[in-house]
């Protein structure tokens, strides 16, 4: 199999309105994506892999199809990948097997989401989530799953809230230097602690907000990245894994999948201590707590994700740099574009061009999304 | 620099009639007035930000969907539901991994063979985890009381995994807690279903009220 690099990224602004079309948001992250790349012609882009997560937000049949035109797509293969919010990283593990495999030489993966068109909010959609016959009729919120998730890992490792509520303290001030970010902000743990409760323990500011937006990466193979950039950024691993859709039948504190997923995707990229060998993480927290369970998963050792954030680690200037563009909680979290949105972030960080958000000494990046009904882990492992 | 609503025209609600037509019509009058304010903020902020072009003037069109679902449940959840009717917690056992599976299906997802065991618990078990819930489905609309909601894990059917405590299977479900304070609530606290009287049962999962502590 060939080795595949990412040799241009781009996106839009996240914001929770959008005033333009999806297709005019799509198509100017692809724009950014190819003029990143020394104003590429579509032309030289072989296919297209799209991510995007419910249909339900646009109200449209295979929303995919109203994207075709904007991702550069007519006259091309073009591949689209479902895994809910694990859609993002999991649409860069399908775009590196189509380039790996000798099938495309360039392969331009992108991802997209706009939550804005459904009233009163786009969060209600989820309800659709839930098994239909023993859940259903309970009236559960999407909230309600994570806040479970949430108790059970403060229990298994006897977390509180205040240390939890650092995960948003920090992506929050990372997003103050992410030009696209939707919510920078300094603010305090006194502030997610007061801020309203949405379920317990969740409040308002654990959660990441609903966003529009979109983000391109171009991927190609290791003879035409040469030619195409001096800094090409490989993806030395990939993984996803899959655990059941019986969350009910599952413990909680810990995501095995995610943890075997990055096993695999170590196994591949030759590593075997990722805490001594990754230099930056872009781990999946669309709440606060999934920042470092995800954390615990990605490193194989359960609990170890809080310890090192009370010791100040995952800062961007700490040994261990967590989501250093700002993540979920900070850019913003238009559900696949977010996961793309963190591979892109690989890019800019391992390829000195993350600007303010520069981590110094990047050589080897991990991001990992995860979605479906919290089951599905998706990964991959960068490196300069 | 303006925003522009268009309202539903007569054609959206035509042919309709009685109780559907005026919960569709309170629909469309609702997504009518969406958040015009907020889109003209939108507009504001987009304006000059970056390079990425912004329209001057923007419209707002509303899009109504209204589907109705009738599921049938199978063969597993048939019976499950027959079962909550009579007051029993039915689940099936594989004979490969000797699993007790709640909600019960009709196959093993480790073993990949059929399951056609069928067992009754008595919907004893322990709080694996739970929440307060401020809001229900709707997001906009907080609960008039916060509800305490669980996953109750039934007793006697946990596989731990070898050499970690971590539990890798346990008959379960997601319901709702009662009779309990919420500072009372303990992970691992025993729980026993609460079933309505057995009149006004029909046959689904809100035939069991809530799970109350099992007190020793
Ligand atoms: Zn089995």
């Amino acid at each position: 199999m060939r080795r595949v690099a990412i040799v241009g990224a781009g996106m839009t602004d996240f914001r929770s309105m959008l005033p333009h079309s999806s297709p005019e948001m799509i198509r100017e992250a692809v724009r950014r994506c190819l003029d990143d790349v020394g104003s590429l012609s579509i032309r030289y882009v072989d296919g297209v892999l799209c991510a995007s997560a419910p249909d339900a937000f646009d109200g449209y049949h295979d929303k995919v199809s109203i994207a075709n035109e904007a991702a550069c797509a007519i006259g091309k293969p073009v591949t689209r990948v479902f895994v809910g919010g694990g859609s993002g990283v999991a649409a860069a593990v399908s775009g590196w097997y189509h380039v790996a495999s000798g099938l495309f030489d360039t392969l331009l993966v992108v991802a997209w989401e706009k939550m804005s068109p459904p009233y009163p909010h786009a969060q209600k959609l989820f309800q659709t989530i839930f098994e239909p016959v023993v859940e259903q009729p309970l009236g559960p919120n999407l909230i309600w799953i994570f806040a479970l998730e949430m108790r059970r890992y403060m229990e298994a490792h006897n977390l509180s809230k205040e240390l939890i509520a650092e995960v948003a303290v920090k992506n929050k001030a990372n997003a103050l230097d992410h030009p696209h970010a939707q919510l920078g902000a300094r603010i305090t743990v006194e502030d997610v602690l007061k801020s309203e409760v949405m379920v317990w323990p969740v409040n308002r500011l654990d959660i990441s907000p609903t966003s529009d937006g979109a983000v391109a990466v171009l991927l190609a193979s290791e003879n035409v990245a040469r030619k195409l950039t001096d800094t090409p950024v490989w993806i030395d691993g990939v993984a996803t894994c899959l655990d059941s859709q019986y969350w009910t039948n599952r413990d909680l504190a810990f995501p095995y999948y995610v943890y075997l997923a990055a096993q695999k995707a170590y196994r591949m990229a030759g590593i075997t201590n990722p805490l001594k060998e990754v230099d930056v993480w872009e781990p999946y927290d669309p709440f606060t707590y999934k920042e470092l369970h995800h954390l615990d998963g990605l490193l194989g050792k359960p609990g170890l994700a809080p310890r090192l954030l009370k010791e100040g680690q995952l800062h961007r200037d700490g040994d261990h740099p967590a989501s250093p563009s700002g993540g979920l909680l900070g850019v913003g979290n238009p559900i696949a574009a977010a996961g793309l949105m963190k591979v892109a972030e690989l890019y800019w960080q391992l390829s000195e061009r993350a600007g303010k958000r520069q981590v110094p000494n990047a050589y080897v990046g991990v991001a990992q999304a995860w979605g479906d009904l919290m089951q599905v882990g998706t990964v991959v492992v960068c490196r300069r | 620099m303006s925003v522009r609503l268009v309202k539903f025209g007569g054609e959206t609600l035509a042919g309709l009639e009685g109780r559907l037509a005026e919960l569709l019509s309170k629909a469309a009058a609702e997504v009518g007035e969406g958040r015009v304010s907020s889109w003209a903020k939108a507009l504001e902020e987009s304006k000059g930000r970056t390079e990425f072009e912004a329209p001057e003037t923007l419209v707002v069109t509303p899009y109504l969907l209204d589907f109705r679902y009738r599921r049938s449940t199978g063969i597993a959840l048939t019976r499950f539901l027959e079962g909550l009717k009579e007051g029993k917690f039915l689940g099936t056992r594989c004979s490969g991994c000797g699993r007790v599976l709640i909600p019960p299906r009709t196959f093993c997802e480790w073993c990949f063979r059929r399951v056609d065991e069928w067992i009754e618990h008595s919907g004893e078990g322990e709080v694996a985890t739970y929440s307060i819930a401020y809001i229900g489905t709707n997001p906009k609309v907080r609960l008039p009381k916060p509800e305490p909601i669980a996953v109750i894990w039934f007793e006697g059917t946990k596989v731990v995994r070898p050499n970690t405590r971590t539990v890798a299977h346990a008959a379960g479900i997601l319901h709702r807690l009662g009779e309990v304070e919420p500072q009372e609530i303990m992970i691992g606290m025993r729980v026993r279903p609460v079933w309505r009287p057995e009149e006004e049962r029909v046959g689904s999962i809100t035939d069991v009220l809530y799970f109350a502590s099992v007190r020793r």
